[in-house]
């Protein structure tokens, strides 16, 4: 036998302690629901495969500044001495490194630039013939570089030659058949001979980051960024001493620290990291002052009507009815809360949408914060109630 | 009705024992209207919660309306207040959130009654004590003895056999409080038993029997008398 009615009207009658109470259930969810949502957005982001293995690579810088040096053998001796150090699956000088939020990019069409044809963006990697060994990749179709596709250049010169994510390719040629096809820069036409599989970019908030492309050019400049694949075990030994063996070979340069992409990767996430952090612990504090909010408020009720509790309690009702009484009454503020929230909750991640570039909240979130909410009021309600069960009838004739 | 033999009721605080009853023993039959007097502090609130089961005794036994009530659980003894009992405060003990309606409808709810069944008891008892037409009024809306019958039509509700009286003239006026000792005796003319305590000698008188607690105990109303005398002698003397 629910008394839903009359507790109703009770609270009604009450407005004032139940607006507090309903409007603390309602901003509860709406924030708890929308912390959830974005935990789980920024989640899933840095989950993303990034198509490297990540532990196998590090990258450092060189800077020559010995202008007598011929950085174009320099650069072929410095890739044989680390090519053969053991460990050392592969090595390459390239212009980016993935993940590591700098780098070039560029626009690419199908056809001509005069063409107007749409351009698609996408990170510039240029390297000799060792990049996609070095990187860990696997042409999915066509063919890898070969030394004979590479050119060394000083000038804008481009090979004919490219090798493109699919990622690009359907971006290029959504029918499918971007093997053999040129794409453009500007005027001279890139021949496709390879597709990759997957590969994240520099930039992991761009909205471009799986359009890469790889281009056989070497420009021998003074600073180059070196790339190192390892085999993990023996990585942190092979940094340790990677700028001896590099000055060994020339003194002329600067050789900086290396670092492993695993560390650029949790660079690149470390404001998603903060914010997730951040937001656990929102929601922990607001669910905990929420549980404070009900059983105070409950605790004040028991204490504010012991003997109407006590004669209820002479009047027939059990100790389970007076439990039950408190529940329901914690239950209808909660729904009328919930109620309320939604909207907030929906209000919210419009503003959120607008400003903080976040997307449509799932409605699970807002139903999963629901049922927690219940439950969570419900459990802080209990002890309350339960005191409230254990007041003696007897008060109703004690207290005058 | 009520039968009750050697009912021993000691409240212990950390400081002090109180025997509020000692061996007392107290026969009230179906349908009397029972009064009881006595000075403060003697044990009648302590004898009319025991009575009505607000409270159990330290020892004795107690059988109301055929049961033995000593030792039933919560829940039993809910059942027997919600059924046979009805209660009447001095304080009326209203609940100030719910309007008359409402709170006439209180203990029918946990009963169990169908709504038909409680709007029809509720109406008839509020009809008893003329205030049918004030039903969505909220206590604080009325005066004291309006309260009071409000109180009344809400013990009356749910026709117990059995009514129980803390008092229930003492927070009115003489011309409220005869109003509802009027009620009181048409309800035990129809058959209801009552048990009403009370510190006014005139409406005590009007009950069938006036029955004396002293210290914990039902005094023989002429033995007190006496005692009381003999006392008074021995310090004037
Ligand atoms: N909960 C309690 N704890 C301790 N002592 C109590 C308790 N309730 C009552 N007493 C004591 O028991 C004795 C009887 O109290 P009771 O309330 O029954 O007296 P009373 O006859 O109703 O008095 P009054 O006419 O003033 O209402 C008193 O001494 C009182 O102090
Ligand atoms: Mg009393």
């Amino acid at each position: 036998m629910l008394n839903i009615s009359p507790i109703f009207n009770a609270m009604l009658r009450n407005k004032s302690s139940v607006i507090l109470m309903v409007l603390q259930v309602a901003l509860t969810l709406a924030i708890v629901s929308n912390a959830a949502y974005i935990i789980n957005e920024r989640l899933e982001l840095m989950q993303r495969n990034s198509g490297l293995d990540e532990s196998q690579l590090f990258s450092f810088n060189i800077f020559t500044f010995d202008k007598t040096v011929d950085i174009r053998q320099q650069l072929e001796l410095d890739e044989d001495m680390l090519r053969a150090i053991p460990g050392v699956n592969d090595a390459v000088a390239i212009n980016q490194v993935p993940l590591t939020g700098s780098g070039d990019s560029s626009g690419y069409r199908a056809q001509i630039a005069e063409s107007g044809a749409k351009i698609v963006e996408a990170g510039v990697f240029r390297a000799d013939a060792h990049v996609l060994k070095t990187l860990g990749l696997t042409v999915i179709e066509g063919r890898d570089f070969t030394q004979d596709d590479v050119i060394y250049a000083t000038g804008a010169s481009q090979p004919n030659t490219v090798i493109i994510t699919k990622a690009m390719a359907d971006q290029l040629f959504p029918d499918g058949h971007a093997i053999g096809k040129d794409i453009y820069q500007f005027q001279q036409p890139l021949r496709i001979i390879g597709i990759v599989k997957h590969m994240q970019g520099s930039w992991l908030d761009s909205s471009y980051v799986n359009n890469n492309i790889f281009l056989p050019v070497v420009h021998p400049r003074s600073f180059k960024r070196i790339l190192v694949n390892a085999d993990k075990t023996a990585m942190d030994k092979i940094m340790s001493n990677i700028s001896e063996r590099m000055l060994a070979l020339n003194k002329g340069r600067v050789v900086m620290e290396p670092i492993k992409l695993a560390e650029h990767l949790r660079d690149q996430y470390q404001s998603d990291n903060l914010m997730v952090n951040m937001l656990i612990i929102i929601i922990c504090i607001i669910l905990f002052i929420t549980a404070l909010g009900v059983a105070g408020m409950a605790i004040f009720n028991v204490n504010r009507r012991k003997r109407q509790i006590g004669t209820r309690r002479a009047l027939g009702a059990s100790q389970t009815n007076i439990i039950t009484h408190f529940m329901i009454e914690n239950f209808l503020m909660t729904t009328i809360g919930i109620i309320i929230g939604v909207v907030l909750s929906v209000f919210l991640n419009g503003y959120l949408m607008e400003y903080f570039s976040s997307s449509r909240i799932a409605i699970s979130y807002i139903i999963v914060t629901t049922i927690g909410l219940v439950l969570l009021g419900q459990l802080a309600v209990l002890f309350p109630a339960q005191s409230a069960a254990s007041i003696s009838p007897a008060i109703a004739t004690r207290s005058v | 009705m009520l039968k009750m033999n050697n009912i021993n009721k000691i409240y212990r605080t950390d400081l002090v024992e109180t025997h509020a009853l000692s061996e007392f023993n107290l026969n009230v039959k179906e349908g009397e209207f029972v009064s009881v007097t006595g000075p403060s502090g003697s044990g009648k609130t302590t004898f009319l919660n025991l009575a009505g089961l607000l409270e159990s005794t330290s020892t004795g036994t107690y059988e109301l309306d055929g049961i033995n009530v000593v030792g039933l659980n919560d829940k039993q003894l809910s059942k027997i207040r919600n059924e046979k009992i009805g209660f009447i405060f001095q304080g009326f003990n209203l609940i100030p959130d719910l309007n008359l309606f409402e709170n006439v409808d209180v203990p029918l709810r946990y009963r169990g009654f169908n709504s038909k069944e409680r709007k029809e008891r509720i109406e008839n008892a509020l009809e008893q004590v003329g205030l049918a037409a004030r039903m969505k009024h909220l206590p604080s809306q009325l005066s004291g003895g309006q309260q009071q019958r409000v109180a009344i039509a809400r013990a009356l509700a749910g026709t117990p056999r059995f009514l129980l009286a803390d008092e229930p003239t003492g927070n009115l006026d003489s011309l409220m409080a005869r109003q509802v000792m009027e009620l009181l005796e048409d309800i035990n003319k129809s058959g209801t038993t009552i048990v009403m305590v009370t510190h006014d000698p005139d409406l005590a008188r009007r009950a069938e029997r006036n029955i004396q607690i002293v210290d914990g105990q039902v005094c023989d109303f002429t033995l007190y008398q006496n005692n009381k005398a003999a006392t008074e002698h021995a310090i004037s003397a």
